[in-house]
């Protein structure tokens, strides 16, 4: 028995297929009905993963319209939502590349970056949710759009590796190194300020690796599987 | 007591012994602090984690959702039919001009599932004040899309003046140097129908000439490679305008740009290649 109106992960991907291949027919209506079932989940993406609204408004509109031209080559190996996420994902990494040697823009909500919270003050302080985005938008992007996939979006870590294109125990080590990013940051680490391996001002100063533990470097973490 | 010992298991360490990426941890079977801090990370990923699955999800701004929609709705449909896309591209945007011509190819529909090349099977591409029509010559692959080549549309000769690329060609007569003129006038020559912007016109022989390698199709996609964003090989300019710069000839190439209701326009010299586009001027102009 089936919960009326509760469609399935697959029948939904049936639904997303078949628009998909409608719109590759020449369907003029189908690609917007499709994007019209994704399209707050992939804002989603792109914000936290740019933590700017003009960025991720450019990236999305990007990466939908490269999505459009180029729906003749989805070959059906992952679900609709999960080449649709990539296609997200990896136009705001592109974007993320580009700006690279500048560094990032600080969420007004936020606090100077390259400065762990203090966690005793943070004790003192409601976990909001504002606090927990701010401090997602501090966090190395490989990290952080692994975290927004997994974490955030419910993705399984599969789907999350297929979408980000590496093995799955790399999406597990960006994920927990994040988590304890976050903790560290966020004040749950309070008893334990030996836990900060990564004094302030340790990184490059750049936004993507200010919190990088000198000792093991992104290279480093890509060797783990 | 308190200060991080060299041998003593870092942050990202810890983080990856609980993502399960080690078989064994030998330092925690002697190190009591490390296991303490490991037990306590734990509990705090979990807490960071439940924070995380109830972040409240942004929706998608309106003007975001109808910038992008408007976008879209400027894209040509994605098939090789030709009169059938073409009809229901007008009718779909609603915003074809009233009492345009369409001037459609009777070529041969290019290959399927490209991403531009459909368009120019339909023969018509949507601009948002009205139509252009352009003749379909032999197809060519984009610059990302070097397989595709003029296999079904064939090298059938057709109009001298369109390039063999299938995208939409003016010759504007325009001095891209004449930064006010550009401005002024290509929105305007965009929006008019193609008959009444007879191609090669208003541009002179030798200019002709001068441009007459970037007419092949090779030679045309090779420069677009140039032209076109690394990040968006795939992108289908709008329109190609046989002009001149500075009183030399000119290959004006008009592509979407990131603010939907202007054009990026690249101009570059006969010269154009993979190797250098040699790039001349850019600028933006509003979309008709």
């Amino acid at each position: 028995m089936t919960v009326q109106g509760a469609a399935t992960p697959e029948e939904l991907d049936a639904r997303d297929r078949a628009l998909l291949a409608a719109h590759v027919d020449g369907d003029r209506d189908a690609f917007g009905l499709l994007v019209g079932h994704h399209r707050d989940r992939l804002w989603a993406v792109a914000l936290r993963t740019l933590a700017d609204r003009e960025e991720a408004a450019d990236a999305l509109q990007d990466a939908l319209l490269s999505a459009y031209r180029s729906a003749g080559s989805y070959r059906g190996e992952a679900r609709v939502t999960t080449w649709l996420h990539r296609v997200v994902v990896n136009a705001c990494l592109d974007r993320v590349r580009r700006r690279q040697a500048r560094p990032t823009v600080p969420l007004p909500e936020q606090g100077t970056p390259g400065e762990w919270a203090d966690p005793r003050d943070a004790l003192t302080e409601r976990e909001t949710a504002l606090e927990v985005e701010a401090a997602l938008a501090e966090l190395p992007h490989d990290q952080r759009v692994a975290i927004v996939l997994v974490d955030v979006q419910g993705l399984p870590v599969g789907e999350a590796a297929a979408v980000l294109g590496v093995p799955t125990g790399t999406v597990k080590s960006r994920c927990s190194r994040g988590r304890a990013r976050l903790a560290l940051s966020l004040g749950h680490l309070r008893n334990r300020p030996d836990l900060r391996a990564v004094p302030p001002g340790a990184g490059t100063g750049t936004a993507g690796t200010a919190h990088q533990s000198p000792a093991r470097s992104a290279s480093s973490e890509e060797e783990v599987r | 007591m308190s200060e991080l010992r060299a041998d003593h298991l870092d942050l990202d360490t810890l983080a990856d012994h609980l993502a399960g990426e080690f078989d064994a941890t030998p330092h925690l079977e002697v190190c009591g602090g490390c296991t303490a801090r490991l037990t306590e990370l734990e509990a705090a990923e979990q807490r960071v984690a439940a924070a995380l699955a109830t972040l409240p999800a942004p929706p998608l701004p309106a003007t975001v959702a109808d910038r992008i929609a408007t976008a879209l709705a400027a894209e040509p449909p994605l098939t090789a039919a030709g009169a059938p896309a073409a009809g229901r591209t007008g009718a779909a945007t609603g915003s074809a001009a009233a009492g345009s011509v369409l001037h459609l190819s009777e070529h041969q529909p290019a290959p399927r599932r490209r991403s531009w090349l459909p368009a120019a099977a339909a023969g018509v591409v949507l601009f948002a004040g009205g139509l252009i029509g352009y003749s379909l010559m032999a197809g060519t692959g984009s610059s990302g899309d070097a397989t595709t080549a003029s296999d079904s549309a064939g090298a059938t000769a057709g109009t001298e003046a369109a390039p063999a690329s299938g995208l939409p060609t003016l010759s504007s007569g325009l001095d891209y140097a004449d930064a006010a003129a550009v401005a002024a006038t290509l929105p305007r020559v965009l929006a008019l129908e193609a008959s009444e912007t007879p191609a090669s016109a208003s541009q002179s022989e030798g200019d002709a000439e001068a441009l007459a390698p970037l007419r092949e199709p090779a030679a045309l996609a090779d420069c677009l490679t140039a032209v076109l964003p690394p990040e968006q090989p795939d992108l289908r300019p709008v329109a190609l305008d046989f002009a001149s710069y500075d009183g030399a000839a000119a290959l004006a190439v008009l592509l979407p740009d990131a603010d939907p209701a202007k054009l990026s326009v690249f101009v570059v010299g006969p010269g154009c290649s993979p190797a250098d586009a040699g790039l001349l001027f850019f600028t933006r102009v509003d979309r008709p």
